[in-house]
């Protein structure tokens, strides 16, 4: 995979359509959603973020973690009888507390794993850096599956740069 | 249209360059400093072994007094962590925009006291090398963790929290640790590299940052609030004169937020001196602070009247013993400190604008730490005290070398790990810095 990037000032010049026209140009152009990546050092407003599935995912998670700890706690408590003088032998209160805590940690690992999985984020993971990318700028990149495709984005790209 | 405001007027760019300066030399003070918090620590190290193999009784330990100091420093520290991130859930959620200069300060506070907070149990243990029959594992034994102990609430309420808050802290950490990336070279490049987990900037993964912390700060106020709560069933569980009270929960809840952020500012007034952070931490972040701390003054204070009148009004003579040990006996000058350290003198510098300046607030705080201290301590001790046997007389629990060590020890390492902290990461997040400059700039118009 070839990567063709453009560096672009996030205060468009006069007159200039800004990074959202840029990437509209783009696209009418041809060039699939999929292919185009806008990276910057701060979260641009300019693009809003699109419906997440992280909250259903969170609430997954506390369902699982809900369910873990009363299953261990049930299965540990008669695997091991204490002697409880005459009360219950599973008492709801603590597990209650135990339970209520797992719960939480359950949503939050859930969310976790989203964030990792769905921004392709991972220590052992290797990606294109842009150390060149300043604050007040982002770089506009398109993928290419050759060198052909890779030509032609990058003729596309110098036609579109606002710095012209 | 609404305004954003952000920390500073410096370029984002030249921001950067200022906040990661620490990260790239190290002074002569800053080594000194770690020699000499090394050298405490493993002073604490020593009492510790000592106190392994020996055993309990080098401390005061005595009957009836069996929670001294290391029970009071354990709740002294969790309540120190929730300076963090239940102040910075707060504030991300509430959108104070004043928050990003302080926010990461406050996070790393929190995992680091925890870390010290779960030691004490562990050094408490007459046994310290067998703390993990806490953790329900399968085992030989066949045996498992007794469920119904709010001891062992404790274990999942504080490895929940710290596993919650570490992720809390590391996830706004890496859009920094990917710039560290790439304006550094050779080994720290190679670290920061692994850390910031190939982030790259794009809007997807800035999307999923901004959701999955702002999703976690409200999962994370649940589990902060909680941890306190528990950590105060330690004792409110036990009929225990003075600690078997209903109100303990947000007492102490109220209690961890008023020394977090006392801890807080304390904190930020250093990194302010050293690194010469005047630029983005000013003194409207120590007069906000400041504001927080005085409505948690207040809220003390109404929880410790509420507490000691319906204890006064009740009369039983159980409580009545610890109460007037407390107001008139034995631990009258500790208690009347207390009051001192956490009203008296905080509520004037703090409610008078004119004293909220920096070393206005930087004092309080400093008086409300110890204060909260002391009040941790007012807590353990006189309920435990309190003899209810008429044979038995009440016993004054005095810490012995090895307390006082391992306390200061402990110290110590929370200001060691404080530095490592700020040598390793810059200390307020950048990126937010810059991002509240382009959101500013996007909502007032300068986008489309």
């Amino acid at each position: 995979m070839i990567e063709v990037s453009l560096r672009v000032a996030l205060d468009p010049p006069p007159g200039g359509a800004g990074l959202p026209g840029l990437v509209a140009r783009l696209r009418r152009e041809g060039i699939a959603e999929r292919r185009i990546q806008v990276l910057s050092r701060e979260p641009l407003p300019e693009f809003p973020p699109p419906p997440s599935s992280m909250s259903k995912l969170g609430i997954l998670g506390a369902l699982f973690g809900f369910s873990a700890a009363i299953g261990a706690i049930v299965a540990m408590t008669l695997g091991y009888r204490l002697h409880t003088g005459g009360m219950p032998l599973i008492s709801p209160l603590p597990i209650g507390v135990i339970t209520y805590e797992m719960t939480l940690l359950g949503s939050i690992i859930a969310m976790l794993l989203h964030l990792l999985l769905g921004a392709r984020l991972g220590p052992g993971r290797r990606a294109v850096e842009h150390p060149e990318l300043n604050f007040g700028e982002a770089i506009v990149c398109v993928a290419c599956s050759d060198a052909e495709q890779a030509w032609q984005a990058r003729q596309l790209l110098a036609a579109l740069d606002p710095a012209r | 249209m609404s305004t954003v405001t952000v920390a500073v007027n410096e370029p984002p760019q030249a921001a950067a360059q200022t906040l990661m300066r620490p990260m790239l030399f190290t002074g002569k003070a800053y080594r000194r400093m770690s020699l000499l918090l090394l050298a405490v620590i493993g002073w604490g190290l020593f009492c510790f072994l000592y106190q392994a193999i020996v055993g309990l009784g080098v401390t005061g330990l005595r009957r009836p007094v069996f929670w001294g100091f290391f029970v009071t420093d354990f709740v002294f520290w969790i309540g120190i962590s929730h300076a963090g991130t239940l102040i910075s859930a707060i504030l991300r959620l509430t959108n104070a925009t004043w928050r990003y200069a302080v926010t990461r300060a406050a996070e790393a506070i929190t995992v680091f006291a925890l870390m010290i907070g779960g030691i004490f149990p562990i050094i408490h243990l007459g046994r310290p090398w067998l703390f993990f029959w806490l953790a329900p594992y399968p085992n030989e034994r066949l045996i498992w963790p007794n469920f119904r102990s709010p001891l062992e609430w404790d274990f999942f309420a504080i490895s929940t929290y710290i596993t919650a808050s570490s992720i809390y802290l590391f996830l706004p950490l890496l859009p920094d640790l990917a710039l560290a990336r790439d304006r550094t070279r050779g080994w720290r490049q190679r670290l920061y590299r692994f850390l910031a987990m190939s982030w790259r900037g794009t809007q997807q993964q800035w999307h999923r940052l901004e959701l999955a912390i702002q999703l976690m700060a409200a999962v994370v106020i649940g589990i902060a609030v909680s941890v306190h709560t528990i950590v105060s069933w330690d004792f409110a569980m036990a009929v225990v004169p003075s600690w078997h009270s209903t109100i303990f929960g947000p007492y102490f809840v109220a209690g961890a937020i008023f020394s977090g952020i006392a801890a807080l500012i304390i904190i930020m007034a250093i990194l302010r001196r050293v690194y010469h952070l005047e630029a983005y931490l000013q003194p409207k972040h120590f007069s906000n602070l400041g504001k927080l701390l005085l409505t948690m003054t207040l809220l003390w204070g109404y929880f410790v009247v509420a507490e000691m009148i319906t204890t006064w009004y009740g009369n039983l003579p159980d409580e009545m013993g610890t109460f007037w040990s407390k107001i008139s006996g034995h631990f009258a000058p500790l208690f009347w400190a207390m009051v001192l350290c956490n009203f008296v003198i905080p509520f004037p510098l703090l409610a008078i604008k004119r004293l909220r300046t920096i070393s206005g607030t930087v004092i309080a705080s400093i008086t409300i730490t110890l204060g909260m201290w002391l009040e941790r301590f007012l807590i353990v001790v006189p309920g435990a005290a309190n003899q209810r046997l008429s044979f038995n007389s009440w016993f004054g629990y005095y810490p012995h070398w090895t307390e006082i060590s391992l306390s200061l020890a402990t110290l110590a390492a929370m200001a060691l790990l404080y530095m490592i902290f700020s040598k390793i990461f810059p200390i307020i997040s950048i990126w937010e810095l810059g991002g509240g400059k382009h959101a500013a700039a996007a909502e007032s118009g300068g986008q489309s």
